[in-house]
This record gives C-alpha cells, sequence and structure tokens, in this order.
C-alpha cells in the first residue's frame, strides 16, 4: 500500500483497453502508461456460453484470442515500458471456476503481468492464500464505493480502486481523502453505464451488442398513466444517446486535484484507430489539465469531445455534469 | 413453519399476522426511515420482528445508514440486512442485530438478456445462472467471516432446487426478482439541488404512486421501477414443500 501523498507529485497514468498483440505499441506510442485487457481459455469457453462470465465481456472481439497472444502482449509492454492489468473481474466464481481464475492469476504473476482487476472477494481471499504475488485493483464491479468499503478491499489485499461509474465529484473527492492509503482510477472516456454496474443483472449477450439498458423503455405509471416527467426524460435521454460515447474530460482537473491520477478508456474490442485516438486525445489534454479550469478549459474539452465523437456533448453521456457547475 | 416477513412503505403501520417486518430500502439512503419513524415501529410491537434493510451507500451516505443501524440494534430490532461493502465492514465489527447479506451483495444473476437457451445449457451454467454466488465457497467463507448468518435470494429466471451452503440460513423473497440499480436518482434533477441534496431533505418522490412499468418490446411482461431500483414482479415457482429447510423465511414486497 503507498502511503499518502500529495496527488500532483505522481505522474498522471492513462489506461488503455486492448484485445490484440498487434494494438499494444501503438497504444502506447500514443500515451498509454498501461494496457488492460484478458482473454477466455479454451477450457472456459468449451464449457460455458459468452455470459458466464470470466472478466465482464460477452463478446468474441474483446478478448486477446489466446493466452499465448496474451503472454506476448504482456511482454510487449513490459518491453516498452508500460504495465498491462489482467481482467478477471466477474463478480462471483462458482467453486468449480474458481481453480481456473487462480490458475490464470498464477499465470499472471508468472509471466509479469502487473496487475489482476479483480471483483470477487472470494478470488481476492484465495489470491493472496497462494501467495500470488500480483498487486489486486478493485473492479468497479467490486463496488468501493465508500470510505469502509475501500478499508475493506485494501484488507484483501486491494492496492488501487476503479472508482465505481455513478459517484460524483465531490464523493470522490471525499473517497480519495478519507482512504488516502489506495490508489484511485477513474473512468474517463467511453463506456458510461445508467446503473450501478456492480450490482446490474442485465445481460450483455445480444448479438448487435446493444444491451437491455440500452433498450427502447416506455416508462408509465401503476395504471398506464403517464409516469412524472423527469422520470421520462431521465429515461429518453438514456435512449437518445450512445452510451459508448462517454466522456469525463471536463472534469480532469477536479479529479486530480481530488487525488485520482489514473484515468481509464473503455472499449475493449473497439478499433485499434479508435483508441490510439482517444488515447492521444487525451494525453494532450492531460499536459495541461493541472492547472485547467474556466470556460476557456471546458471549451477545449467540448471541442476534444466532437473531434473524438463527431458530435457535440450531453448532459447523458457526461461522466461528471457537476464539472460544468462548478 | 416457515416465517413470514413483510415490507412496510414509508409511513406504513408494521402491524398484521406476519412474524416480522421489514422497512428501509436496498438501493437509496434517503428511503431509510428517520429516528422517529425507527422508534416508533420499535414501539409498536415486538423488535425483535423488525428488519432494518439498508442500502448501497456513497461516501457521504455512511454515516447516515450506521447511524440508523445503531438506533435500530439499539432499540432491540431483530436484522439488518446489508447491501453494502462498507456497512457490512463496519456493522460486522461492532456487536448487535443478526446480520443478513442483501441481494445487492449476493450479486445473483438475474437478467434479463437472452437467457432463452435455457435447455442448451449444461448442468454448470445452470447452476450459474440460478444459484452462481452459492457455490462460491471462498466468497461465503468471507461474508461468514463478516458475521453474516443469513442470505437473502430471489427466484432465478429459470428454478433450479436451492443450495443448503453451510452456516447459512436463507430467506427468500416470493414477490419480487432484484434486476438492476439505477446510477443516479431519475426523479431528481442532475444538479446540486438534486443528486447531491442533503438525503434527509428529499421529499421522497419516487414513493408516491406506486411502482413505474418498464415496458420493452424484448419483455413480455414489464419491469417495475421503484425509486432507483429495477424490480421484477415474480411468484415462487415452487411450493414451499419444495424449499429446502434452510429457507426458513419467505419475504413478500408486495407492490401498492
Amino acid at each position: 500500500m503507498r502511503s499518502p501523498k500529495d496527488p500532483f507529485d505522481t505522474p498522471a497514468q492513462i489506461l488503455a483497453p486492448v484485445n490484440a498483440l498487434a494494438e499494444v505499441e501503438p497504444l502506447l506510442e500514443a500515451g498509454a502508461d498501461w494496457l488492460y485487457g484478458g482473454c477466455l481459455p479454451g477450457e472456459w469457453t468449451e464449457r460455458y456460453p459468452a455470459t458466464v462470465l470470466l472478466n465482464q465481456r460477452t463478446f468474441a472481439s474483446a478478448q486477446f484470442a489466446s493466452l499465448d497472444e496474451l503472454e506476448a502482449a504482456v511482454r510487449m509492454a513490459r518491453r516498452s515500458g508500460g504495465r498491462f492489468a489482467l481482467t478477471l473481474n466477474a463478480p462471483f466464481y462458482m467453486d468449480e471456476q474458481m481453480e481456473l481464475a487462480l490458475d490464470m492469476a498464477g499465470w499472471a504473476a508468472d509471466v509479469g503481468v502487473g496487475a489482476l482487476i479483480v471483483a470477487d472477494p472470494g478470488l481476492m481471499v484465495r489470491v493472496r492464500e497462494a501467495g500470488i504475488a500480483v498487486p489486486m485493483h478493485l473492479s468497479t464491479m467490486g463496488l468501493g464505493s465508500n470510505a469502509p468499503a475501500v478499508r475493506l478491499f485494501a484488507e484483501l489485499g486491494v492496492t488501487r480502486v476503479i472508482l465505481p461509474r455513478f459517484l460524483n465529484l465531490r464523493q470522490v473527492a471525499m473517497l480519495v481523502e478519507q482512504v488516502p492509503e489506495v490508489e484511485y482510477e477513474a473512468f474517463i472516456l467511453v463506456g458510461k453505464c445508467p446503473n450501478v454496474e456492480g450490482v446490474c443483472t442485465f445481460l450483455h449477450d445480444s448479438p448487435d451488442l446493444r444491451w437491455p439498458c440500452e433498450w427502447d423503455w416506455e416508462i408509465s405509471g401503476p395504471c398506464g398513466e403517464r409516469a412524472p416527467e423527469a422520470v421520462t426524460l431521465h429515461f429518453k435521454g438514456m435512449r437518445d444517446t450512445d452510451r459508448r460515447d462517454a466522456c469525463g474530460l471536463c472534469a480532469l482537473p477536479a479529479l486530480l486535484s481530488g487525488g485520482v491520477n489514473i484515468f481509464k478508456v473503455v472499449g475493449r474490442g473497439a478499433p485499434l484507430d479508435r483508441k490510439v485516438l482517444m488515447v492521444t486525445r487525451l494525453r494532450r489534454l492531460m499536459a495541461g489539465a493541472r492547472e485547467g479550469s474556466g470556460p476557456q478549459w471546458i471549451q477545449g474539452c467540448m471541442e476534444a469531445y466532437r473531434s473524438l465523437f463527431g458530435h457535440p456533448c450531453s448532459p447523458q453521456n457526461c461522466y461528471y455534469p457537476e464539472a460544468l457547475q462548478e | 413453519m416457515r416465517e413470514r416477513y413483510f415490507t412496510v412503505g414509508p409511513g406504513a403501520e408494521a402491524s398484521g399476522d406476519s412474524h416480522g417486518f421489514r422497512v428501509g430500502s436496498e438501493t437509496c439512503a434517503r428511503l431509510l426511515p428517520g429516528p422517529g419513524r425507527l422508534s416508533s415501529l420499535a414501539a409498536s410491537g415486538d423488535p425483535a420482528g423488525l428488519t432494518l434493510v439498508t442500502p448501497l451507500a456513497g461516501p457521504d451516505e455512511v454515516d447516515r445508514v450506521l447511524e440508523a443501524i445503531s438506533q435500530a440494534r439499539s432499540e432491540g430490532w431483530g436484522e439488518v440486512v446489508v447491501n453494502d461493502w462498507g456497512i457490512l465492514r463496519e456493522v460486522s465489527a461492532r456487536p448487535g442485530a443478526d446480520i443478513t447479506a442483501g441481494r445487492l451483495l449476493l450479486r445473483l444473476r438475474r437478467g434479463p438478456g437472452s437467457l432463452d437457451d435455457w435447455d442448451g445449457l449444461d448442468g454448470a451454467s445452470r447452476r450459474y445462472f440460478a444459484w452462481g454466488p452459492l457455490y462460491d465457497r471462498p466468497f461465503l467463507d468471507f461474508l461468514g467471516r463478516q458475521g453474516v448468518a443469513r442470505l437473502e435470494l430471489d427466484p432465478p429466471r429459470h428454478w433450479l432446487p436451492v443450495p443448503s451452503p453451510d452456516g447459512f440460513r436463507l430467506s427468500m423473497h416470493c414477490d419480487t426478482r432484484l434486476i438492476s440499480v439505477l446510477a443516479s436518482c431519475p426523479w431528481l434533477p442532475e444538479d446540486s439541488e438534486g443528486q447531491g441534496a442533503e438525503p434527509r431533505n428529499c421529499e421522497k418522490p419516487c414513493t408516491e404512486g406506486g411502482p413505474l412499468a418498464m415496458r420493452a418490446a424484448a419483455l413480455e411482461h414489464p419491469l417495475r421501477l421503484c425509486g432507483r431500483a429495477i424490480l421484477e414482479r415474480v411468484r415462487l415457482p415452487v411450493g414451499e414443500e419444495d424449499l429446502p429447510d434452510r429457507v426458513d423465511r419467505l419475504i413478500y414486497d408486495p407492490f401498492p
């Protein structure tokens, strides 16, 4: 566990999603410090359908094709000065699955993986009991959403918390101040979730990659009457917005000053050129983020958003809408 | 005979033919009963038959949840249902009412999504979707070390016999399946006076008029939106005689 320190004395870092060896060098050259991804071994895919989770991704394009390729990616990242975080972040593993997850964790230690991204307290216990010496980062699926929760997971060996998406800037700053002993990582681009992902049971298995949270929900009162307007607008906003085009760039200064200095780009399975574009733009903005404030900063972020996603940003796909109000 | 516990809405009386009553919320700290309500419920009958259901908590909500738990325990409430890891850590460190792991801690996989190919799944995958976390022994041992003695379940989309994990009693929700929780409250505006407002000042607009219906083309029946909770109305698909003895408590969450 690190000791409390000024967030400004540590360089801000970027995590980028990766699912193929060929993506490693372009993403590191674009400015990523960490890469994260996973793989479904054959013995898993032969046994279970995609919705039985090893690592929270249910479509093949989000995974490395083989452990050999993943190992090569880990080694290449290390040679290039980057680090790799392996996703083992299913909310639980049945006993018959646990040994495979534990084997993967041990394998990760052997090949030089920099961290395991985990969510199941049972797996955390087993990793520690097995003496597997790889740092554990708490997945957003693990819900380290308040100080005693973070302390609980730190007691299980977690050294970094990936902040749940539903926390606002004030809550994030409060959490970091209350438990400064761990690192914090925040989502910054792509993939906003309308629900509390750590407890959501919507299955992500549609062939068109359109999940139940993105369905065209019609909301009405218990007897068919109109729902309250605020609720209708809430769901309309979700329906009319592509949650994949999510962004928290405007909040970079607030997050940095609040003690968060690791930023995550979502999108395992996205095209490489899109990932590289995201990382490049983020790295460029981060260079000025510590001094960023006021309308000029916001304007720059909005322009960056438009260049990344091809349309203006909106409150529905804003990670931290309060950043605009501040 | 199995115990029957009924969920009591805000302001409603905890009375009737029941072994116990439940108040609180799995998903929102704003819906926790205040000190006066907790005391009046305890004074209205046997507090040992009362359950305080506690929610997920953000960093600024922990104290409020713990205050409610502390009061309930001091007034003799019989059970605290915990749905947040941080609350669990704090509650387990102090003696008091029985600790139950709520549905949000268990993270049963309930859908919707395509679970249509049930017939094509092998036994392991079926167990995963029906009662998966109950087969995660290291996880259950972890809960046990935190002082958890009871687990709350709800019916899976496709029924399988309920396993009986050693060391735990089981409660079964008979009316609802918990599907998801909205990241923000749709009743409140996205500004500092809304989502970020002091919970005690919330006028609880979500509790007026009953749960809303969430309809989608892919679903035969609507889901229900109760505050931030997305629920599915269900009926226990088997008779009580088909439940193991370890399921010794049935929970009813009657919608208005």
